[in-house]
């Protein structure tokens, strides 16, 4: 969605996330993008932002434990954007729900 | 162009190298490289009254931009490998860490491999981030 988004990351990107448990895409068309958005839930909260031409870009989805994805995209506990920004919001979706 | 500012040579070798990189963009970029060049030729050679200070310097990097670009033209897999070579590497591979699978192109099978994935780790919070590969 910016100008330079011309083609897949290179290792310089991909190496910022070294977490094993991580899997990187390069979405060209935006597939997933879509499907996020097409399959947005109204439980799911409404991003504040990130939204280009009807395309998703620069968000985080948090999922909860249980929750499948089946033929639709099970509703996100956070879904917000841009990401350099929700690193808060993100810390307090991901943690474990108390008794 | 060609006198006063040899730079545009440089942006016609610059575009070039950058078309080594973004790929879609190639015939773009050596469509540029090419005007600029033709261009400089114009004003280098054949207006000269509009180039009172042509120097050795400025015919120098025309015909050096010119021969990068035709290099690039004619070889642009040597020249690539040659800037691989030279340049740092992880600005022409697309190696995820140590560990992960590697990069993947989205599209029907492999979003049907992120939606298995998904659910394999069903007992994990999963996050999912969209985000910009530059």
């Amino acid at each position: 969605m910016l100008a330079t988004d011309l083609g897949a990351p290179t290792s310089l990107v991909l190496q910022r996330l070294k977490d094993l448990r991580v899997r990187q895409y390069w979405d060209p068309g935006h597939s997933l993008a879509q499907r996020l958005s097409a399959d947005a839930q109204p439980a799911q909260p409404k991003q504040h932002c990130c939204e280009q031409k009807g395309i998703l870009w620069d968000l985080a989805a948090v999922y909860p434990p249980g929750e499948l994805w089946t033929d639709r995209v099970p509703a996100a506990v956070y879904f917000d954007g841009p990401v350099v920004k929700q690193q808060a919001g993100l810390e307090e979706a991901l943690q474990p729900e108390k008794p | 162009m060609a006198c006063c500012l040899p730079f545009g040579f440089a942006a016609a070798a610059g575009a070039t190298g950058l078309s080594v990189v973004l790929a879609p963009l190639r015939p773009w970029m050596l469509a540029i490289s090419g005007a600029l060049l033709i261009f400089g030729l114009w004003q280098l050679y054949y207006r000269k009254a509009a180039c009172r200070r042509r120097s050795r310097l400025t015919q120098a990097i025309f015909w050096v931009c010119a021969a990068l670009v035709l290099a690039m033209v004619l070889m642009p897999q040597v020249v690539a490998s040659l800037l691989a070579d030279h340049l740092p590497s992880g600005l022409f591979s697309y190696n995820a860490p140590k560990g992960q699978p590697p990069l993947a192109d989205l599209d029907s099978r492999s979003l049907a491999r992120l939606q298995a994935e998904f659910n394999e780790a069903r007992d994990e919070y999963r996050l999912i981030a969209l985000l910009s590969p530059t």
